[in-house]
């Protein structure tokens, strides 16, 4: 993950193609064949979906902020972006992670909804077997929080 | 709180009654205490300057030449027709102040805008017990929060390196009174040489004339026709961005220093390739942590977002309201502006 922060980093702080290019060919030349997918699934702008609702997000990020709703709806206000909104109201994190993009997204943020899939029939399982077989195993878990279920698949 | 206020809101500006004097006023007035030299604190046209002695070089190099300023140390009190007067560290810019005024027993302070980070082109804020605070709120949301200063020099530093690597020019742009210094004082100088734009370089000087120790600059506009710019940082305002004045250096990376760069969407909107946070404003930990620790029983929020500072500061039970004026804080240079700030005022400054 901390190499796919670093081309994203460098994507965003150059206005120029070549640049972009250069980041990118160097972040493909040395990830892994999933870590690729993944990658180019996110920078073609695509993102997994219903993993959580957004109020709950919020909501979640207010309470780790100490902030009041109104508060959130302010900043949201300057900022103009909830991820970057809640990214920049949390506070800084003291620990840091040596997980792949891939371990990422598998493990950790699939999981998320693994509850929601087993009660809306809806959603279909649209990224792979991988979050079936989180939605399935975390069947045991009778909790709806998605909090929940991802602690139980670390 | 029977008293009176020592303080109200007048057409003219921030007024104190009982000692016949403005602070920061924004129509001319006979009696003007400045809290510092930026254009929407620092305006000509007063009768009569008081401001704090540091800054005095500083001031006069923005106010008419034939200014009648008087100047006292920081903590030096004056009596000014019984309302006690005296000015303390504000660790905004060089010479910044905050104003404390004491008449029976009643104790107000007027912050102008400041800082509590420790740096070495100012004196370092001090905090001053009071009653009635009335304070800046330019950065109060609480997704304003800065780095250490340290941490933001190296980012600086580093940026300038690769760009130095890459035969590129280091396009910096920061405003001419108080960021450029500040940025001058905590890079490292030994990486290559550092240009200045024309409105930058007068303001240097006038930092250096007063004491503070800055890294060597070169004004553009005094270089010989051919100069190249590779490798070399160039120090210059915001309005500098997108002239025919920046042409002349090649390949450049561009980046901006301020606060507003902690949003995303304002750095993208300015085109620039890296933004760094640099503020000589307090963030929301150090708003919220000041107006606490002077123990007043009421705030008054002059600029910024004070809408928001007083709605967060009356839930947890502090005696919160708004004056209207027209100070700006660090504005984002996004949205026109009836006075003009320090990056976009320097006409006679600018090199070409």
């Amino acid at each position: 993950m901390k190499a796919f922060t670093d081309l994203y980093i460098a994507l965003d702080e150059t206005t120029k193609t070549n640049e972009k290019v250069a980041a990118m060919r160097s972040y493909f030349q040395s990830a892994s064949p999933e870590d690729s997918a993944w990658a180019i699934y996110f920078l073609t702008g695509r993102k997994p979906k219903q993993l959580m609702q957004i109020p709950k997000l919020v909501a979640l990020a207010i309470a780790a902020a100490g902030v009041p709703e109104w508060m959130f709806s302010e900043c949201y206000d300057a900022v103009g972006d909830t991820a970057e909104t809640i990214a920049l109201l949390l506070p800084s994190s003291s620990k840091s992670s040596e997980l792949s993009l891939t371990e990422w997204v598998r493990d950790r943020i699939l999981t998320l909804r693994a509850p929601a899939n087993k009660t809306r029939s809806k959603v279909s399982s649209k990224h792979g077997r991988n979050s079936t077989i989180r939605s399935a195993s975390s069947t045991t878990s009778s909790s709806p929080e998605p909090s929940e279920s991802a602690s139980h698949s670390n | 709180m029977s008293k009176p206020d020592l303080v109200k809101l007048t057409d003219a500006g921030l007024y104190c009654e009982q000692g016949d004097f403005y602070i920061d006023p924004w129509r001319p007035v006979g009696h003007a205490i400045i809290t510092h030299a930026h254009a929407d604190h620092a305006r000509p046209g007063n009768t009569k300057y008081l401001a704090a002695r540091s800054g005095e070089r500083l001031l006069r190099s923005r106010l008419e030449p034939t200014a009648s300023i008087q100047t006292v140390e920081y903590g030096e009190t004056l009596e000014v027709s019984g309302v006690r007067v005296s000015l303390h560290p504000a660790g905004h810019v060089l010479g910044s102040a905050q104003v404390r005024l004491e008449k029976d027993g009643q104790v107000w302070v007027v912050s102008g805008d400041y800082k509590t980070e420790d740096e070495l082109t100012c004196a370092s804020f001090e905090l001053v017990p009071c009653h009635t605070f009335i304070t800046e709120s330019t950065f109060g949301l609480p997704i304003f929060r800065w780095k250490e200063q340290a941490t933001v020099f190296d980012e600086i530093n580093r940026w300038w390196k690769a760009n130095q690597e890459a035969g590129k020019a280091s396009l910096l742009f920061g405003y001419a009174l108080g960021k450029a210094q500040r940025i001058l004082s905590g890079i490292d100088a030994g990486i290559g040489p550092i240009y200045t734009h024309g409105a930058v370089e007068k303001i240097t000087q006038a930092y250096r004339e007063s004491g503070i120790s800055l890294a060597d600059t070169t004004y553009v506009g005094a270089l010989a026709k051919g100069t190249k710019f590779s490798g070399s940082l160039i120090i210059a305002p915001p309005s500098a961005q997108a002239t025919p004045w920046t042409r002349v250096f090649g390949t450049v990376s561009t980046a901006f220093a301020s606060g507003w760069m902690r949003i995303r969407g304002t750095r993208r909107r300015k085109s620039v390739d890296r933004g760094f946070v640099l503020s000589d404003h307090a963030d929301w930990v150090e708003l919220n942590r000041v107006i606490k620790e002077t123990g007043a029983e009421r705030v008054i929020v002059t600029h910024g977002y004070s809408g928001e500072m007083v709605r967060w500061l009356r839930e947890t039970g502090i005696n919160a309201s708004a004056f209207s004026t027209e100070f700006e804080g660090e504005r984002d240079e996004l949205q026109p502006s009836q006075t003009e700030a320090d990056s976009e005022s320097e006409p006679e400054g600018a090199s070409q």
